[in-house]
């Protein structure tokens, strides 16, 4: 479904991603960890070309894109077949919540206005926030902008959704909420997701695979109890366990 | 005291026609004005080559020297070499060296505030699939205008003051009018004082419309 070979990321003399390739199957929940500068933003950044991979190959749904013979158009195409969900949010300022979510089924899929209300209203009550469809973004807190974020990512029924530390700028008390929308959509849909985290606990309860990620290189990979439980590797349980002492409680029920 | 309060009102009437021109170079300069920043604000801001280092030199130029000689250059200089620029009017003139010259001010302004478009809004963009073009016309440019709308509003202001210059190419605009009708009573302070309150009362319009635009993009 996903494939990524000998994917290379080199910043002037900064190794940041060395050589990865990794295969995600369909319907997959895979978190990605790792401490700070390992590249797990890197990594999900190259998948939609956000950054520019020095090496590899980038395939996705049958559409291969190589990335050191490309065109603009394939730029293009790899980003519609992929969807984020950003740190920062990143919901257009000059656009209401329900505009967020429109305008890339509008101006990229090309659908009607009236099919693009449909679905960006459903996708609003899903996460909780039909009564803001026209608030702006800064009339919104972190917590609900990234719910609007999350929205937004699965209207357009992309391939892949690409989550870079979807709870990393928000407010601790903010934290659950985001995060419960989250493992509410990978129970519900049957969306592939590539969600990079520091949330260990939510990654431990939503991923079907865990990537630890160090240094630019694929450290481990495993189910959660592999890496969580019967972890050999002392890097990694150093890592989750320093990680663990700042969790937050996640739970369906505040939803 | 010296001020005839008679004549002092009399004098509006005379002059308020003019307001016709005024207005009309005023509203067309600060569109083709509009139009012009944002082409060089954009080539600028994408650092096209070639045409970025034109623009540099344009603004340079035009931000260094007075509106008045542009003015004249255009009016009465070059239409002495270039023989087809013979048949531009006045008014035409006119609206050609305030739409150069402030352009070469608002251009900048723009560049400065597309520049302050955080680039989290154009990454989202890209993330979604759209184009360069696409991120530009529906996300960057509208947040840069709206940050750069009290510049604007600025900008405008001078183009309306900037208009006045229309007399020394011939124009019948509102200064042109107070000017003749000072030279012909000699009431000079009657007719400044008259011309001045026309523009007090029209920029204090101008300043009204753009707070009033600016609340509602406030949200």
């Amino acid at each position: 479904m996903i494939k990524i070979e000998n994917l290379k990321v080199i910043f002037g003399e900064l190794n940041v991603l060395k050589n990865i390739s990794l295969n995600i199957n369909k319907g997959e929940v895979i978190a990605l960890i790792g401490p700070s500068g390992a590249g797990k933003s890197t990594l999900l950044r190259c998948i939609n070309f956000l950054t520019k991979p020095t090496a590899g190959r980038i395939i996705v749904d049958g559409f291969v894109f190589d990335s050191e013979k490309y065109t603009k158009q394939d730029i293009l195409k790899l980003r519609k077949k992929t969807a984020m969900v950003f740190q920062n949010y990143n919901l257009l300022k000059n656009k209401t919540a329900l505009e967020n979510i429109m305008e890339p089924l509008i101006i990229v899929q090309k659908k009607q206005k009236k099919e693009a209300e449909k679905t960006a209203s459903n996708l609003l009550a899903k996460v909780g926030l039909i009564d803001k469809r026209d608030s702006y973004p800064k009339e919104l807190s972190g917590g609900q902008q990234q719910r609007v974020g999350i929205a937004r990512a699965m209207a357009v029924n992309a391939q892949v959704i690409l989550f870079d530390e979807p709870t990393s700028s928000l407010d601790p008390e903010l934290v659950g909420e985001v995060l419960s929308v989250i493992k509410q959509l990978t129970l519900e849909d049957n969306k592939t997701m590539l969600i990079a985290t520091h949330e260990m606990k939510f990654a431990r309860e939503v991923a079907d695979k865990i990537i630890f990620l160090e240094s630019g290189h694929i450290g481990s990979i495993g189910t959660p109890d592999q890496i969580f439980q019967n972890c050999k590797n002392r890097r990694i349980r150093k890592f989750v366990s320093q990680i663990a002492d700042i969790e937050y409680e996640v739970g369906l029920d505040e939803f | 005291m010296n001020f005839d309060l008679q004549w002092f009102f009399n004098l509006f009437s005379i002059v308020l026609p003019g307001l016709r021109i005024t207005l009309a170079i005023s509203i067309i300069s600060l569109v083709f004005t509009l139009i012009l920043s944002i082409l060089i604000a954009i080539t600028r801001y994408y650092k096209v080559w070639g045409l970025n280092l034109f623009w540099k030199g344009y603004i340079t130029f035009f931000r260094a020297t007075p509106l008045v000689a542009q003015l004249f250059i255009l009016y009465f200089g070059l239409p002495s070499i270039i023989t087809s620029l013979k048949s531009m009017t006045a008014f035409q003139a006119t609206v050609i060296a305030l739409t150069l010259n402030t352009a070469s001010f608002m251009a900048e302004d723009l560049r400065a505030a597309l520049e302050s478009v955080d680039i989290g809004q154009l990454e989202a963009c890209y993330a979604m699939g759209m184009t360069k073009y696409q991120t530009m016309k529906r996300v960057v440019l509208p947040q840069a205008l709206e940050t750069a709308l009290p510049s604007i509003g600025n900008r405008f202001i001078g183009i309306i003051k900037g208009s006045a210059l229309g007399f020394t190419v011939g124009l019948a605009d509102i200064m042109a009018k107070a000017k003749i009708e000072a030279a012909l009573s000699l009431r000079f302070f009657e007719a400044y004082l008259c011309v001045t309150l026309i523009y007090l009362v029209l920029v204090c319009v101008v300043e009204h419309i753009e707070a009033r635009v600016q609340k509602k993009l406030k949200i």
